[in-house]
């Protein structure tokens, strides 16, 4: 181990903590928590998850098969996934947002988003 | 050296990457993040970086990946893709810093171990950014931070493998000629 190789740990370090920190900074004050599914990069569907709908399971088809989501209030899982690995249905719930469930054999993307705005509109 | 002698070298580390590669995917690691794994096979890459150039490890590198890829039968899927895009990227990283400490005018000093840990570091960098390409979404560099994390202690392991098998191949007179 030289000097330099120190400076490179180090800075290897930095950057894994710099994206953690910058993951945290920007998913701060979630008011409301909405969860958006994506397949091969094109959104399929946003779900409140402070409001689920009423049926948990949710199916989503990509190009290996059906991957099953399951919501309830304030998370959201990979519950059935038929890529090979399971990655996905390892990382379990989700609860905060910029979290992501990535399935990526199956193209699925389960993304948390912090809704600021929760408010659709307002009628006076 | 001659070039039989080169080119049976060659072959002989190219099925050891294969091994390697193949023994790897036989190790469970107990983090649900796709693509965390050693990375045994890049101490052939760097080793063949070390013994010969970079024309010759790059192409140790993707002989291994697409025969491995064949044999383990994920040729052309998913992480065949993702393990390649690593493997190039590297490979590249890694032969830029071994020539650092070959050149006179900048005075960097890496051993053999920081080598390694920036080449585990490239290869989780190129993975990530062929999976964002393939799935064509960026949420995936969420993974970053945990991945650059895990590049430290695997590239760190695999740099001290690499300089034992150095050590033992310079006191055995089987190499000559290497500065680490």
């Amino acid at each position: 181990m030289t000097k330099h190789d120190k400076i490179l740990i180090g800075i290897v370090l930095i950057f894994s903590l710099l994206g953690y920190l910058i993951f945290c900074i920007v998913n701060q004050d979630a008011s409301s928590l909405l969860a958006e599914i994506s397949v091969n990069g094109s959104v399929i569907t946003k779900i409140d998850l402070n409001n689920p709908p009423s049926d948990r399971i949710i199916n989503i088809p990509g190009p290996l098969g059906n991957s099953i989501i399951e919501v309830k209030p304030g998370a959201i899982r990979m519950k059935f996934s038929p890529c090979p690995d399971h990655h996905c249905m390892n990382t379990g719930w989700i609860n905060r947002s910029g979290q992501v469930i990535a399935c990526i054999p199956n193209r699925v993307i389960i993304k948390l988003l912090a809704d600021k705005n929760p408010v659709d509109a307002i009628s006076h | 050296m001659a070039n039989t002698k080169k080119l049976t070298i060659i072959s002989v580390l190219i099925a050891q990457a294969i091994v390697l590669h193949l023994f790897e995917s036989l190790i469970p690691i107990p983090i649900p993040i796709p693509g965390v794994k050693l990375g045994l096979a890049n101490i052939i890459t760097l080793l063949a970086l070390v013994l010969f150039d970079f024309k010759t490890a790059f192409v140790i590198a993707l002989m291994r990946t697409i025969l491995g890829s064949l044999l383990s039968g994920t040729l052309f899927n998913i992480s065949f893709f993702l393990s390649i895009s690593g493997a190039i990227i590297s490979t590249f990283i890694m032969y830029i810093l071994l020539r650092f400490n070959q050149s006179l005018r900048v005075n960097y000093n890496f051993s053999i171990v920081g080598v390694s840990i920036a080449g585990a570091a490239a290869h989780n960098l190129g993975q990530l950014i062929m999976a964002a390409l393939l799935i064509k979404n960026t949420g995936i560099f969420y993974y970053l931070p945990i991945m650059l994390l895990s590049s430290v202690p695997t590239g760190f392991l695999t740099g001290l493998l690499l300089k034992e098998l150095l050590k033992y191949l310079k006191s055995s007179g089987q190499i000559d000629e290497f500065s680490f």
